[in-house]
């Protein structure tokens, strides 16, 4: 999830901006997860909650579109410091578009992992090898895997016990993810189209300011290996 | 130069899946990872540009070429293969207010739903030159639309898309939705008492014909959706409707109508007493039996009610011995009765597969059944994909079938010995007190004359004249055929040697549909295409038997079981099949070419002219005319539907979401269900697609083995689990209005 710094552990600000910017990471994350579980509660409730397909289904909405949203906010972490930098070429951007694109990063690796929990016990019920059976399934879970190992090479001192020494090939996955989950809602059976072309449609044209050239002004000063 | 050393891991052994390909990748990046572990120089290894760029094309066009190759299977593996349509159909569905289903016919009424939530009043066009009629409120912004295009006016002049407007609460959004309109169908063929006339109806043009042997056709427009047509003597004929609820009887030489009467609407067929003193009339709506009326009079003498839906009707050797085939259960009723009042007499002779058709022999102690199969003892088939066309001889008074007559004959005319190219899909039997024997073959397109004394059917062949897909034939008192083609919309009249002597031309020719309406030619052909047989004696007419369903349960190959669906109203419900194993209609021409190793003819562009076909056939209607519906009762009916939360995948308004699910989530109970159960049948594949539930009163048996017989057993008994519906929390009463609400639909 730490894409433009160049390595996870590269972080050049001073301590005390950068346990601001972790505390604001692990806050998002956490923020997201419980509103994602409490708006799903919140929902089961109010429709009854005593049928079980419902409340799978929407323990499994819930979850996933929280997913969704994070990972898009993660990939638009880049494009918009880009666009940012151009009105504020002095401010120390960078940092906190790395800060916010890890915590969404995580944010979103985590609740996918709820998703697909909830999706395999709940709504499949464990019967776990229809997963192989219907490819938006097989796509949710390439997707995740692929978020996992994201997930895992986001914390600078695992990266190092695990003598990672490139990691931007791995995260570059993160749009193959998001292609996958594009593909995962499209074949889904309960996912609005409409509303995934919407949001798809946003991302990409947010992504177009990555075309936008990086100014110095909000570089790190760790190597580029763009 | 990862992506080129997992394109270059996965050629090793390329797995066409998105898994493969990113695992591949995985593999990769952990290779580059170890390199630069153990050579960290490689990693301030820098190339000139030019260097880069031919060390990455080098890399990448092996692997690049390996993934083109496998670029369909990747494609098919992913479920991309007809993404669009399918992506396409949920856009229009999901785009409220949204009107279901897509296609307007201009031959007969169709039901419409509206779905438009938190709006009060909906009022729909179907067309520029329809008439804005308002919707009925059902609840949850749910609405329906009763149609009627001979009242409410045709949507447009031609055909192909319109825009219907639909206007909610004053405001008007447009909706497109694909415009049909049918030509002149003559099906089955009824010869009049001397044989000098012969008579049939066009459902699509509510015409009656009666042709002569030279050729010579009398047309006349009778009621809505005229079904079937005899003669009540040489010079009258009754005819019955599915959506006017008179039977008329019409001068055979004038055309002029001379009586009519109230019998019900919804009639299948109509057969004539040996007396001529009696019309016994099948009706299969609200009301399912046998009508009696007394000739001449035409005065209804009695009703008498059936459990099943009625099919073909024959009288017996005499007035109060009736037999009427159900298609489900696949068997024959013998009904007994005094003064037109039927009951069944004894057991039903179970066929296993329905009568595809049935001719009386002069007399009454015999009938001729055409099947697709014969099983006796009951229950499906065990041989995978299997059809077997035979023509069985039931005796009236046994009530037990005497003989056994394979008709799909195999040739060495064919390219591979064992393919089959004669006598498939029996469809007009014409029967003589002689023992002759007139069979109109539409799987084949052919005509056999079986004579008496002769050991060897003479074989008159159809393929080169307009003649496709026959289904009616008589043989008049002269010797000459007369053969009847609904795809060509034409009577054909033989010579004895099988010549064409007059062609009686109902609807305008190939030649002319090509210039004017190719939209109509393309269906033509391809309702050719879906009676026309495989080299292995199968056509889709086979299980769906006239685009409908036999009721029937074929197994699939290793065991599987499935219940034929209809193949009406399906247009914008990708993908298809039970198990939605095929993204588009055009795509289940694979399946005829590979597993029934293709069809008897090449035809360029079949998949494509079968898929106009089947996008053009409107679902089957509604049992409730709308003055018969209970609208309090509909209304409760759909709270039900919600409160069950059946719309969460039966949504408004095509009542499907399009959407799969795996079997274990729907139906916990029956997630076990590769293993062998009930005589070592399994159930399909764990993959079950979400079927519209428009017109799914006819869709019988339900769920995707088949295995509840009705809607009630769909809610109750095969629900343990609560888990296909909260139906666990109805009470009796919305239950009831439940299945009310289905049944309407």
């Amino acid at each position: 999830m730490d894409e433009e710094s160049g390595s996870p552990s590269a972080q050049a600000a001073p301590p005390s901006g950068r346990d601001r910017r972790r505390r604001l990471a692990a806050g998002i994350v956490l923020a997201l997860s419980a509103t994602a579980l409490g708006l799903v509660g919140l929902f089961v409730r109010s429709q009854g909650g005593s049928w079980r397909p419902t409340e799978a289904l929407w323990l499994a909405r819930g979850t996933g579109w929280t997913a969704l949203g994070s990972l898009m906010l993660a990939l638009s972490a880049t494009p918009t410091g880009r666009l940012l930098a151009r009105f504020r070429p002095r401010s120390d951007l960078s940092s906190w578009v790395v800060a916010f694109r890890r915590a969404f990063g995580i944010a979103a690796a985590i609740l996918a992992l709820l998703h697909a929990a909830t999706v395999l016990g709940l709504y499949l019920r464990g019967a776990w090898a229809a997963v192989l059976s219907f490819s938006y399934l097989r796509a949710g879970l390439v997707a995740l895997a692929i978020l996992i190992a994201m997930l895992v090479t986001s914390f600078p001192p695992l990266v190092r016990r695990l003598h990672v020494k490139l990691w931007k090939p791995l995260h570059r996955l993160g749009y193959l993810a998001a292609l996958l989950v594009l593909d995962h809602l499209l074949l889904s059976p309960f996912a609005p189209r409409a509303l995934t072309f919407e949001l798809f449609g946003a991302l990409f044209a947010v992504g177009l300011f990555r075309l936008l050239p990086a100014r110095p002004s909000i570089s790190t000063g760790a190597p580029s290996r763009e | 130069m990862v992506i080129a050393l997992a394109l270059s891991l996965w050629c090793l052994h390329p797995v066409p899946a998105a898994w493969a390909l990113v695992a591949a990748y995985g593999l990769g990046w952990l290779g580059m990872n170890a390199l630069v572990a153990l050579r960290p120089e490689l990693a301030e290894l820098s190339l000139s540009r030019p260097q880069a760029i031919a060390l990455f094309a080098l890399l990448l066009v092996p692997p690049v070429t390996v993934l083109v190759r496998h670029g369909s299977e990747l494609l098919t593996e992913e479920s991309l293969v007809g993404f669009g349509e399918n992506v396409r159909d949920h856009l229009r569905l999901e785009r409220t207010p949204a009107i279901a289903p897509p296609v307007v016919v201009t031959d007969e009424p169709q039901t419409f739903y509206v779905y438009a939530p938190d709006a009060r009043q909906v009022e729909v066009r179907l067309g520029p030159t329809a008439k804005m009629r308002a919707a009925v409120e059902l609840g949850a912004g749910l609405f329906r639309l009763d149609y009627d295009p001979q009242k409410d006016g045709e949507p447009q002049a031609g055909e192909g898309a319109t825009q219907a407007i639909l206007r909610v609460d004053g405001k008007s959004v447009e909706r497109t939705l694909t415009v049909v309109r049918p030509r002149a169908h003559p099906r089955w063929l009824r010869p009049s008492p001397d044989r000098k006339l012969a008579c049939t109806v066009s459902e699509e043009t509510d015409a009656l014909l009666v042709v002569s042997s030279d050729g010579d056709a009398l047309r006349t427009h009778v009621g809505d959706g005229p079904t079937d047509c005899a003669f009540v003597t040489s010079g009258e004929v009754a005819v019955v409707h599915q959506f006017d609820d008179s039977l008329w009887l019409v001068d055979a030489k004038s055309g002029s109508v001379l009586q009519k009467s109230r019998v019900g609407d919804f009639a299948a067929r109509l057969a004539v007493s040996p007396s001529g003193r009696r019309l016994a009339i099948a009706l299969d709506g609200v009301r399912r039996g046998v009508v009696s009326v007394a000739v001449p009079s035409l005065r209804v003498e009695a009703f008498s009610p059936l459990e099943v839906s009625p099919d073909w009707i024959a009288f017996g050797a005499d007035d109060d011995t009736l037999v009427v085939s159900s298609r489900r259960p696949a068997e024959l009723l013998r009904l007994r009765g005094k003064d037109g009042r039927y009951r069944i007499g004894g057991a039903p002779l179970v066929l296993g597969y329905p009568a595809v058709t049935v001719a009386r022999v002069p007399g009454g102690k015999q009938l001729l059944v055409a099947t697709t199969d014969y099983r006796p003892e009951g229950g499906p088939n065990p041989g995978n994909h299997f059809i077997q066309d035979q023509i069985l001889t039931v005796d009236v008074d046994a009530f037990r079938v005497v003989r056994q007559w394979l008709t799909a004959r195999r040739s060495a005319r064919q390219s591979h010995p064992g393919d089959v190219d004669e006598g498939v899909s029996p469809m007009g039997l014409d029967a003589e007190a002689d023992g002759s024997l007139a069979i109109a073959f539409a799987g084949t397109d052919e005509v056999w004359q079986v004579r008496a004394g002769e050991p060897t059917p003479r074989v008159y062949p159809l393929d080169e004249l307009p003649l496709a897909s026959p289904h009616g034939i008589v043989r008049f008192a002269d010797g000459n055929l007369l053969v009847s083609s609904p795809p060509d919309g034409t009577l054909g009249v033989l010579g004895p040697g099988g010549q064409l002597r007059t062609l009686v031309r109902l609807a305008p020719d190939d030649d002319t549909l090509l210039r004017s309406d190719p939209d109509a030619l393309e269906r033509r052909m391809g309702e050719h295409d879906f009676y026309e047989s495989t080299r292995s004696g199968v056509s889709c007419q086979s299980c769906h038997l006239h685009a409908g369903s036999d009721g029937a349960l074929h197994d699939l190959g290793e065991h599987r079981l499935s219940p034929t669906s209809t193949v009406r109203g399906v247009a914008g419900t990708a993908p298809y099949l039970r198990d939605a194993s095929y993204p588009r209609v055009r795509d289940l021409d694979e399946l005829s070419r590979t597993l029934y190793r293709g069809f008897l003819r090449a035809a360029p562009g079949r998949a494509e002219t079968l898929e106009a076909y089947v996008d053009g056939l409107p679902r089957l209607p509604s049992p409730l005319r709308p003055a018969d519906r209970d609208l309090a009762r509909e209304r409760a009916g759909v709270r039900a539907f919600v409160k069950a939360r059946c719309a969460t995948c039966h949504a408004f308004p095509a009542f499907t979401n399009l959407g799969q699910h795996p079997l274990a989530s729907i139906f916990p109970d029956r997630a076990d269900a590769h293993a062998p159960d009930r005589a070592g049948a399994r159930a399909p594949d764990d993959v079950i697609d979400t079927p519209s539930l428009l017109s799914v009163r006819w869709a019988a048996p339900y769920l995707n083995d088949g295995r509840a017989p009705t809607l009630r057993s769909v809610i109750e008994a095969w629900n343990p689990t609560n888990h296909h519906g909260d139906t666990a929390h109805l009470t009796a009463r919305e239950r009831d209005d439940l299945l009310y609400f289905l049944e309407s639909l």
